[in-house]
């Protein structure tokens, strides 16, 4: 019974309290206080009250103070985070600013390593000539064309070559060139203009623009080969295995041509080759080789045919060679092909094949070469390497030529029917080399050639020696003068050639010719030069 | 009868650039005269005609550019 009404009067206490009971909100809360009570300082007793005697005592922290504590606290780890955000700030502001003044605009920086990619070079090759005998025959520089016999005295300032060369490496495996040359326009028929009306051809004699090599190179292809590391392959319009080689080791280009290149072999074909050094271990190179095929045409002409041809050149150093041309070397240069000419054409049955027949060239060369001197000695051999074209590519009758009947009609007959019959055969041999005067910037220089276009005609009238002897003036790095005496010989003395004898090459005398083709050898030519290299 | 390149003009214009070598060869007080820091490009092989040309000096080549940086004192330039 007593258990029961306790029971009951702590449920309604608890109802009680829970019906007074009111949700707690903020604005209600009530901060704790610090609680103080009064200590008897004598006694010890403590009061809730003050009183005599009795000292204050508080307990707990002051709210206020509290709220001052935390809110300095706070206070100062905002000001540390904000000091240490600024702090930040500036560093970065800092490392951006610089980084924008070192930023490059993109045209900028495109330029800055364009630079490093593109090579630009200039070459020039000029002259004084004057010639004391005037002659037909091959062209002494490219297309130095004199008047043919009968002009001495006959003079000329001349530009035979002018290169703008332009390299572009892409990446550091790829080259790509770009070289357009200078070169005298002949020819060109005059234009009718109307109805009535004509104006002249502005092509004969003036300057023009040609494409003398572009082509891309690459050199990785055997970077897996230690003994080929560093050689090429080479596809587009190039200069050929031996001329460029030839006359880089020559030196003298810019006075004279080199021996093959003087005869036919033009110094540029489109094609695709291989080149480079053979290094079998060390730095010294002991072979060198430059093998391709390439169009029968030459670089300024139309490739005809649907044959190719081949060309290759080896240079072997037996003891090495510390720099390309250094030391004793041996070279020996192979060129078949055939003439440019369509397979239709090539195909008719004709008296005089030359034109359209396979041709041979082949070059032996011995050559030692120091800092100091360089000599060299060639054999030449060729197979319808040499027609009536190359004997008067400096000048010749205009008879050969389709233009007109001359006194030199029946000469030029004999010249084409010996050269273009298919069946010529061309032997040959050269020296040259240069000597350099110690302690001068003067360089002594010569280059002597002998030359039989047919050696199956028992006396060819046109047989010839060529021989340039000068001296160079090497003002600097860039720019070379020279002086010399350039000369073409027909050497046997003067003779009729028997016409039965020529008809049995080919050769279609004109009507009326007699029992001999009269004055058969050809005038001899003399010139002397003033010469201009610059190269940069 | 061929007519002949009389032997007098022949032999002058044989002689004309021997003549000039010989007589300049010997002086060394003149503008043909070689002089200035080694090396120097008369004294060098050409190893290659190009843009630039090469030359080979003592063993070594070196472009045309380099060699005139030698001649007129310049600073080696950097590789690109």
């Amino acid at each position: 019974m007593k258990g029961r009404w306790k029971l009951a009067l702590a449920a309604l206490g608890g109802l009680a309290l829970m019906g007074s009971a009111r949700p707690l909100l903020a604005q209600d809360y009530t901060a704790p206080r610090a609680t103080t009570l009064w200590v008897d300082q004598k006694t010890g007793q403590v009061f809730v009250r003050p009183g005599r005697g009795r000292v204050a005592m508080s307990f707990g922290a002051d709210p206020a103070q509290i709220e001052q504590q935390v809110e300095q606290r706070t206070e100062d780890k905002v000001r540390a985070a904000v000091a240490e955000t600024r702090a930040q700030e500036n560093a970065d502001n800092l490392a951006l600013e610089k980084q924008v003044g070192e930023m490059k605009p993109a045209w900028s920086s495109y330029m800055g390593g364009f630079q490093d990619k593109i090579r630009v070079g200039a070459l020039f090759y000029g002259d004084y000539s004057l010639y004391t005998h005037t002659g037909f025959g091959p062209q002494f520089l490219t297309q130095l064309n004199p008047p043919g016999p009968g002009n001495e005295m006959y003079n000329s300032f001349d530009i035979t070559r002018t290169y703008l060369n332009v390299f572009f490496f892409p990446t550091k495996d790829w080259t790509f060139r770009f070289t357009p040359n200078l070169y005298r326009t002949i020819g060109g028929a005059n234009d009718k203009y109307g109805k009535a009306g004509a104006i002249g051809t502005s092509l004969d004699g003036n300057l023009g623009l040609r494409v003398k090599y572009a082509y891309l190179q690459y050199g990785n292809l055997f970077s897996g080969i230690p003994a080929l590391k560093g050689d090429t392959i080479t596809l587009g319009q190039q200069a050929n295995p031996l001329v460029g080689w030839e006359e880089d080791l020559y030196n003298y280009r810019y006075v004279n041509l080199t021996p093959w290149n003087y005869l036919s072999l033009s110094s540029s074909q489109a094609g695709v080759s291989m080149q480079g050094p053979v290094k079998f271990g060390g730095e010294k190179t002991y072979l060198d080789y430059d093998v391709g095929a390439f169009d029968n045409a030459s670089f300024h002409a139309l490739e005809q045919t649907n044959t190719k041809q081949v060309m290759a050149r080896l240079t072997a150093f037996p003891f090495g060679a510390n720099w390309r041309f250094q030391g004793l070397g041996l070279t020996g240069f192979y060129d078949y092909g055939y003439g440019n000419t369509t397979p239709d054409l090539a195909n008719l049955p004709a008296a005089l094949k030359g034109s359209n027949g396979s041709i041979e060239r082949i070059a032996a060369l011995v050559h030692y070469t120091t800092e100091q001197w360089g000599i060299a000695g060639e054999f030449d051999y060729g197979r319808n390497a040499f027609s009536a074209g190359n004997l008067f590519s400096g000048s010749g009758p205009a008879d050969a030529f389709g233009l007109g009947t001359t006194p030199y009609a029946p000469f030029s007959a004999l010249a084409i029917g010996l050269q273009n019959n298919g069946q010529s055969r061309q032997v040959g041999y050269d020296f040259f080399g240069h000597y350099h005067f110690a302690g001068t910037k003067l360089t002594a220089f010569g280059m002597f050639e002998e030359f039989h276009p047919n050696d199956k005609v028992k006396l060819n009238p046109l047989d010839f020696q060529r021989f340039v002897v000068g001296v160079s003036y090497q003002y600097n790095e860039f720019l070379r003068f020279a002086v010399d005496s350039q000369n073409l010989l027909f050497y046997h003395s003067q003779f009729g050639f028997p016409t039965a004898y020529a008809k049995s090459f080919g050769v279609v005398p004109p009507k009326g010719t007699g029992a001999t083709i009269p004055d058969a050898v050809p005038h001899d030519t003399h010139a002397i030069f003033a010469n201009i290299e610059f190269n940069y | 009868m061929k007519p002949r390149l009389s032997k007098r003009s022949f032999r002058m214009s044989i002689c004309t650039a021997a003549l000039a070598s010989l007589a300049l060869a010997g002086c060394s007080s003149n503008p043909l005269s070689d002089h200035g820091p080694l090396p120097r490009v008369a004294d060098c092989a050409i190893a290659g005609i190009g843009s630039p040309t090469k030359y080979a000096c003592g063993g070594k080549i070196y472009t045309s550019f380099q060699l005139a940086d030698i001649r007129e004192g310049n600073p080696p330039r950097p590789k690109p």
